[in-house]
């Protein structure tokens, strides 16, 4: 949940001079890893920021951004929600002044809705990204449209889509936003709005009013409690002389939210409906989404769907379905049977049947004597040849969840099958950029094709490893429950999927290191190198690796040594003592052992290390033990005394105290534990 | 005078100009690469075209006359790379006036370059003015530091400025023009404004001898300073260290520019495969400094030293990629020492090599400063030294068919046996690419790390190198068992320009592939791979509406996805016919295979992104 919004609505809006957390970073997952630095809010110096690309841009109280000597837009972006125009109070911005935040007076409309605009200017390329948030502290659902209203100072000469079409409406899922070119003699820069992330994401329709003005109107619902919010990007660009596509890619790309999370609130991306959740393709498999895809509602009695808008209620009576598949013959009794996909009088159509635990199979199927009577009606025999849906009514043999254990193959066909618990024998080999990684089906949480990564597949296993792979084995044999013995090619399977992960499975790496990598990848394992080299200002630190705890990459930051560039990426390196360096690594490449192999990852693949809590030395455990006793002690100076010294140790004493918390029965001791553990956190 | 003097390192235009006996008020107007516009006026002036910055630029006035070219000559916009350039000629009575304009929209400026000719018989002097006029006040005036100007007793250039800024006030959205009006050291114009801040001048009075000609060089540019501070790093892409960069200036014409000294202007021999150095190009061009005929010590972007380097011995180091070289300092273009910090140092070679390791010596021996004896510039101690261009300067060497660069930052020039293979992971499993095969090789941290790897063929797809060595032999003579995992990128040796880059938004269409992948017949998948071949099948399935039609292969011209609405998520294609019918429908099948190189290829669907077949007819 969006910490500011969930504050009551005084509260939401008093941040002047009240120091909030705010979060650094990104739209992407593995930079989403730090939080919490703090910062100051104070009073709005709106006016006039020039960005790095040179181009000047007044923003107004309200957000607005007000005309500027000869560029073409007059009031650009003003905020509308149900045709009622944003009002801020007290605008304020951070202490570095790279971000207005706009709190906005209730809409009359809408009294229970609070609305923040965040105006940042875009480092690099330039220009502004807005997050419009609304929290809806209504105890209904909200429905609003949020309007982007924008005049330009003169008639405009047309609009172009990312992809190259002219003036569009609404903008396609590829499309990702439009250019605005000027009339002559108006401007030499033209006005380049992003407005959605390409993909199925809420994308804004665009009214056109007579060449002076447009509007992005985005519809939302908000649940009550919830924050839903809308980013978008307007930059002055170079008026292409050519608007083919390669030229309108170089335009858009720099200016996607992709490359502009600085200073995004990773909490805010779940609430962002313009744009792609990174983590969306890597939920658990839905086993009910086909029988969805139906598009007939299941109920209490069986239907007969013909075409889009037919449906015959009643009821199915028979022995069972054959079917005879690539992976073998099988016969279903009816009571399995959740539906089947005839062939709806096409010769070439595949028929599937689906069954009630979640599996779909196509192949050649015989309706062994079943027929459909209407309520009330005749009984009529249903023949595969003639059939085109029929759905069966909801059943306690319903078992569309992943049980523990349960494995789920899901192929380019369209099929799902179970595959036996047992497969424990049974290994996905896969080669990675690093090496190669053989993980057992049944420690897998999911293997999955994802259409931006072509035929790439991403594993992720229960340990925490994270990888994108290619298979490196021709063949994968697995038990199919209802067919025995199957061998797929890898290049058959969009999915495997295995039960959801629990709690007990998650990861805790206690005693080994995470490297997080890009691509949203992580594995698990041992750091190699028994020093690291960091340069900072100029100086080479030997830093022993079980000194460090965490090495993170800082994003966005160019840097150079003595004025020439430095290939290298920045990392802060945070040693379990307390101590920070920032600097690049000296090094190319790091070992990492994983699996009992020795990895070399490029350097520049890194995102972030977290190094496995280190042994103490006995003399260390000893102290830290003694400390720990004496916090039950009876003399308050003496508790007192050991719970300065406790925190002393730094991030050293962390696990040693967590055990110590989880077995401690004395309150006091439990108490000041925990406050050791906050300070050191 | 013939048109269009011939300048060095830039082409001449392949292109005649074409001459305008009738010289229109205004001719074409170009946009230059940061997007601003230029137009020269009918009088020579120049203007920023359509949009109202620059009212008139460097307007001539000689004699109190304005300058009224009767004839031009005119290079229009056209193929990329060839030169955009107008000149003008008026024939006075005792003298001829030449003004030749080049528009140089790659460093986006405009290269003003008049030339007077005495052609009386009596010594002549002629009393010049450049006048040019903004619609809109200016806010100030600054020399090419940055620093506000002198305006009393009259408006001045220090002696240290090679050029002005007039700025103009960013909060009312107008940008700055910026004037380089000549060298440190020599005959300046003088300058005068206008007390309405609309109107500036540079006058200078010439003496010409019968038959004497003198030219006057100045560059004039558009730019939105932030920060006036930043106004010494546009002019640098011009004149740096005293010294022009690409004037496009014929060599017989430098001892006559009188607001530039001759040695101002860069010497000839300078080698056009300097695009070749990409990695050192990389280093000089983040500094904004050209290389030239002078050793350069560059210790900050403040503060350079010329040098002489001793060029009579070698350097040895220990390559962890090549082992053991000796690298005479004659065949060295750069280098890049540690600068006091932990930083590793680089040996750019002439050929475009890059080499780092142990060395064997502290650095290299130099005269500085003019100084006779020659010092040792430490590897440890050095930022960057630059030493003179050459002719050689860019040309790999002679037998090597790729560079190979490595992680860490090596670049080495290789060949191949012949049967060399790179094995590599594709999605169809492991691959045995021929080394001779590779057009480029770029590692890739987007969406993924991967290999992209560009084939002769056209084929562009992610791989995952093996760890194991591929035996290469490099030109520096030795064989070398090289890791491909640790590299970062291939190149044919002479490749002028690198396609590969990192990945960017996904391709959906052929048209965004770049321009040199030519892949023929071939598909597009998701993830922006590329594979060229045709499909295996003699027939695809395609649902239409309902109707299920068998499409002969060899009759599809191409397959295109369409990228619907959200809501509707059917793989639909559009299908053009070798006959020019177009179909919409759906492939039934989950796969199409492809016959490709690597073998017969399976393709879900799913993935696929486009199909083309090119120049197909019926």
């Amino acid at each position: 949940m969006l910490f500011l919004l969930q504050k009551s609505f005084s509260q939401f809006f008093v941040a002047v001079f009240v120091a909030v957390s705010v979060t650094v970073l990104c739209f992407s997952k593995a930079s989403a890893q730090t939080e919490g630095a703090e910062q100051t809010l104070l009073p709005a110096a709106l006016g006039i920021r020039t960005d790095a690309a040179g181009n000047s841009w007044n923003i107004e109280s309200n957000g607005t951004i007000g005309r500027i000597g000869s560029t073409m837009v007059n009031s650009g972006l003003a905020l509308e929600v149900n045709d009622e125009a944003f009002a801020s109070f007290q605008p304020s911005m951070t202490a570095d002044g790279k971000e207005f935040i706009l709190n906005g007076k209730p809409i009359e409309s809408l009294p229970g809705l609070q609305v923040q605009r965040r105006i940042r200017l875009i480092p690099g390329t330039g220009g502004l990204r807005y997050v419009e948030l609304f929290y809806n502290a209504s105890p209904e659902r909200v429905v609003i449209n949020v309007s982007l209203v924008s005049n330009f100072s003169g008639n405009y000469k047309t609009f172009i889509s990312n992809r190259g079409r002219t003036e569009p409406v609404i903008l396609q899922e590829p499309e990702s936003g439009i250019i605005v070119t000027p009339g002559s003699s108006q401007s030499t820069k033209a006005f380049l709005f992003t407005l959605a992330a390409p993909g199925p994401v809420v994308k804004p329709t665009i009214a056109a009013q007579n060449r002076y003005g447009l509007t992005f109107r985005y519809p939302l619902e908000i649940p009550p409690g919830e924050t839903r919010s809308v980013v978008h990007i307007v930059s002055q660009v170079v008026i292409p002389q050519v608007f083919d596509r390669r030229t309108l890619l170089s335009l858009f790309r720099p200016l996607s939210f992709s490359e502009n999370g600085e200073g995004f609130d990773s909490r805010w991306n779940e609430t962002v409906v313009n744009n792609l959740e990174v983590s969306s393709s890597r939920d658990g498999m839905d086993l009910k989404a086909p029988l969805i895809e139906l598009g007939v509602e299941r109920g209490s009695k069986d239907v007969l769907a013909i075409g889009k808008d037919s449906r015959l209620i009643g009821d199915v009576t028979g022995e069972s379905v054959s079917l005879e598949s690539e992976y073998g013959d099988a016969d279903f009794p009816l009571a399995r049977i959740a539906a089947i996909e005839g062939m709806n009088g096409v010769e070439e159509n595949t028929a599937r049947i689906y069954l009630r635990d979640g599996q779909v199979i196509s192949g050649k199927l015989t309706l062994n004597d079943l027929s459909f009577s209407q309520i009330g009606g005749e009984r009529s025999e249903l023949r595969i040849e003639e059939l085109d849906r029929l759905v069966l009514a909801t059943s306690e043999q319903d078992a569309f969840e992943l049980e523990n254990g349960d494995l789920v193959v899901e192929t380019y066909r369209g099929d799902r099958l179970r595959v036996e618990a047992g497969a424990e024998e049974v290994s996905i080999t896969g080669r990675t950029p690093w090496g190669s990684l053989s993980v057992p089906i049944k420690q897998l949480l999911k293997l999955y094709a994802t259409p931006e990564m072509s035929l790439a597949y991403r594993m992720e296993a229960k340990n925490g490893i994270q990888c994108v792979i290619y298979p490196a084995q021709d063949e994968l044999k697995v038990t199919l429950t209802d067919f025995g013995v199957y061998t797929f090619q890898p290049m058959e399977l969009k999915s495997l999927t295995n039960s959801p992960r629990s709690l007990e499975e998650m990861p805790k790496a206690v005693d080994k290191a995470t490297v997080f990598l890009r691509g949203e990848q992580s594995l698990i394992g041992q750091i190699g190198n028994t020093t690291l080299p960091v340069v900072t200002e100029e100086k080479v630190l030997h830093t022993a690796s079980s000194d460090i705890r965490v090495i993170e990459r800082l994003e966005g930051t160019s840097f150079s040594s003595g004025g020439l560039p430095i290939h290298s990426p920045l990392f802060r390196i945070e040693k379990w003592d307390g101590g920070e360096i920032t600097g690049y690594l000296n090094l190319d490449t790091i070992s990492f052992n994983v699996e009992g192999e020795s990895w070399t990852i490029p350097i520049q693949d890194i995102e972030r290390v977290e190094a496995p809590s280190p042994d103490l030395s006995p003399d260390i455990s000893s102290a830290i033990r003694d400390l720990v006793e004496k916090l039950g002690a009876d003399s308050w100076p003496v508790r007192e005394q050991a719970t300065k010294e406790l925190g002393a140790f730094g991030y050293l004493a962390v696990p040693f105290l967590q055990r110590e918390l989880s077995a401690s029965t004395d309150p006091e001791v439990s108490r000041r534990l925990e406050r050791v553990l906050a300070g050191l956190n | 005078m013939a048109p269009f003097l011939n300048g060095q390192e830039s082409g001449s235009g392949t292109q005649d100009p074409t001459k305008l006996e009738e010289i229109p008020s205004r001719l074409f107007q170009v946009q230059d690469q940061d997007g601003f516009f230029w137009q020269a006026a009918g009088t020579g002036a120049i203007t920023s075209g359509e949009t109202q910055y620059l009212q008139s630029g460097l307007n001539l006035i000689a004699a109190g006359e304005q300058f009224s070219p009767g004839v031009a000559f005119v290079r229009e916009p056209g193929e990329e790379g060839e030169p955009i350039e107008v000149e003008f000629e008026e024939q006075r009575e005792n003298y001829q006036i030449n003004r030749s304009i080049w528009f140089d929209i790659e460093r986006s400026a405009v290269r003003i370059f008049d030339t007077f000719q005495n052609t009386g018989t009596v010594t002549q002097t002629i009393s010049l003015q450049w006048r040019s006029t903004f619609p809109f006040p200016w806010q100030s005036l600054h020399g090419s530091g940055g620093e506000l100007l002198n305006t009393q007793p009259a408006l001045e250039l220090s002696k240290d400025d090679y050029g002005m800024v007039v700025h103009f006030s960013q909060s009312e959205g107008r940008h700055d023009t910026l004037f380089i009006l000549g060298g440190e050291r020599s005959n300046r114009p003088d300058l005068s404004a206008s007390s309405n801040s609309r109107e500036l001048s540079f006058s200078q009075d010439l003496i010409l001898k019968p038959g004497e000609s003198r030219s006057v060089l100045y560059w004039i540019l558009q730019r939105n300073l932030t920060d006036l501070e930043e106004a010494g790093n546009s002019f640098t892409p011009f004149y740096q260290r005293s010294k022009l960069v690409v004037p496009r200036v014929s060599t017989e014409a430098f001892d006559k520019v009188v607001n530039f000294p001759a040695d101002s202007f860069p010497t000839s021999g300078v080698s056009p495969n300097l695009r070749n150095l990409f990695s050192l190009n990389s280093i000089v061009n983040s500094v904004g400094l050209h290389r030239r005929g002078e050793d350069i010590l560059w210790i900050s972007n403040a503060n350079q030293l010329a040098c002489e380097v001793d060029r009579s011995v070698n350097i040895d180091l220990t390559s962890p990629t090549v082992g053991d070289v000796s690298i005479p300092v004659s065949s060295i273009a750069a280098i890049q020492g540690s600068a006091g910090s932990g930083r590793k140092p680089l040996l750019f070679l002439r050929d475009g090599q890059v080499l780092t390791g142990e060395f064997a010596e502290k650095g290299i021996t130099a005269k500085t400063g003019g100084s006779d004896t020659a010092d040792l510039l430490e590897f440890s101690e050095i930022n960057l030294l630059l030493l003179s261009a050459s002719p050689q300067d860019g040309d790999p060497p002679g037998d090597a068919t790729h560079f190979v660069e490595t992680l860490n930052e090596e670049v080495i020039a290789v060949s191949a046996p012949a049967k060399t293979v790179w094995i590599v992971t594709s999605p169809w499993g492991d691959q045995a690419i021929p080394f001779s095969e590779i057009e480029e090789v770029h590692y890739s941290s987007t969406p993924f790390p991967a290999h992209r790897v560009l084939t002769k063929d056209g084929s562009l797809l992610d791989v995952f190198s093996s760890t194991g060595p591929t035996r290469l032999v490099s030109a520096l003579g030795e064989n070398m068992d090289l890791n491909m995992s640790a590299v970062i990128r291939i190149w044919r040796a002479g490749a002028l320009k690198r396609k590969l880059s990192e990945f960017g938004g996904a391709w959906i269409d052929f048209a965004e592939i770049p321009e040199d992948v030519d892949s023929g017949a071939s598909v597009l998948l998701s993830g922006n791979n590329l594979l060229s071949g045709k499909l295996e099948e003699k027939s695809l399935s395609l649902s239409v509406e309902g109707t299920k039609i068998a499409l002969d292969t060899n009759q599809i011209a191409s397959l295109t996805r369409v990228h619907s609405l959200p809501e509707n998520t059917e793989p639909d294609f559009e299908v053009e016919l070798v006959n020019k019918d177009r179909l919409r429908g759906t492939i039934t099948s989950p796969f199409v295979s492809l016959d490709h190189s690597y073998g017969a290829l399976k393709i879900p669907i799913a993935t696929l992104q486009s199909y083309r077949i090119p120049n197909s007819s019926p």
